[in-house]
């Protein structure tokens, strides 16, 4: 019973550390795509479609796409957390697993 | 009735599942890096048909956990991203940012927000197209990895993305319409 659990909880950490990671590449290329955008939105414009509007406009969408993008960000840097607030739990149960079948 | 993991008609049915996807990943891919369209109208329809296939596809990927997590020695050449981000804008032409809300499931976040269709469609292709490379590399840990790989990117990034361009490429297309 407690090898099964120690199995299952072994098999979780990896899966959470492997997402932990994933996500990490995910994170850091919408932050460069963020700070890109704040420092020249016309680079990641294309075909200048920001160019031939009003200056409210234009404002308005660049300002639209920077609240886009940090939420975005915010979500995805919130959901990695959870994951690692996830792994740590699970680790400790694992931890304290072991030291009960130390005993046994 | 549900069939345990190691029963032969449930594995089979996966495997199935997992072809459909791949299909829908590799044709989605191609369009968008090779698709000579005579209109933004006839782009946008391309497009939208991929990504509705995708979405129905994603959803049957079996729920696998691969150990290995397989990742790309070499990331896709950024000047080759470039051109394929250039390509789609070309093709959009004026279909680009759309409102909508971020996340209607949630009734404390009521702002508007602006989407930008060449966002959603090429990170749709980025996270695809790497994992169709793992996928390719051939061997069953790296076949495993894109399987989950693919499933996770979806419900953390991509989903998002695809539902957003779905939306918004229906009524770019009815715009067209008027």
């Amino acid at each position: 019973m407690i090898d099964e659990k120690a199995k299952s909880l072994e098999k979780e950490i990896g899966k959470l550390e492997g997402q932990i990671e994933t996500h990490g590449e995910t994170i850091k290329e919408h932050e460069k795509k963020l700070d890109d955008y704040k420092k020249d939105p016309d680079s990641q414009d294309h075909q200048g479609r920001l160019k031939g509007v009003t200056p409210e406009i234009r404002e308005k969408k660049i300002k639209g796409r920077i609240e886009v993008l940090e939420k975005q960000l915010k979500n995805q840097r919130q959901q990695q957390a959870n994951d690692k607030q996830k792994l740590e739990t699970a680790k400790k149960e694992l931890e304290k697993l072991n030291k009960d079948r130390a005993k046994q | 009735m549900s069939l345990s993991e190691d029963n032969p008609i449930k594995q089979m049915q996966d495997f199935r599942d997992v072809l459909s996807f791949i299909a829908a990943a590799k044709s989605y891919c191609a369009c968008i890096e090779g698709y000579q369209t005579q209109n933004d109208k006839e782009f946008l329809l391309v497009v939208q048909t991929n990504l509705l296939i995708l979405y129905q596809t994603v959803n049957k990927l079996p729920d696998t956990y691969s150990q290995d997590n397989i990742k790309l020695e070499q990331d896709i050449d950024s000047e080759f991203l470039e051109r394929i981000i250039e390509f789609i804008a070309a093709r959009l032409m004026d279909n680009r940012y759309y409102l909508h809300l971020f996340n209607p499931a949630d009734e404390s976040d009521r702002d508007i927000s602006y989407g930008d269709l060449l966002d959603d469609i090429g990170d749709i292709y980025k996270d695809l197209k790497r994992s169709l490379l793992i996928f390719d590399i051939g061997t069953d840990a790296a076949k495993g990895s894109a399987i989950w790989r693919f499933k996770f990117t979806f419900d953390r990034h991509w989903g998002d993305h695809c539902i957003n361009a779905i939306y918004a490429s229906h009524y770019f297309l009815r715009k067209e319409k008027e």
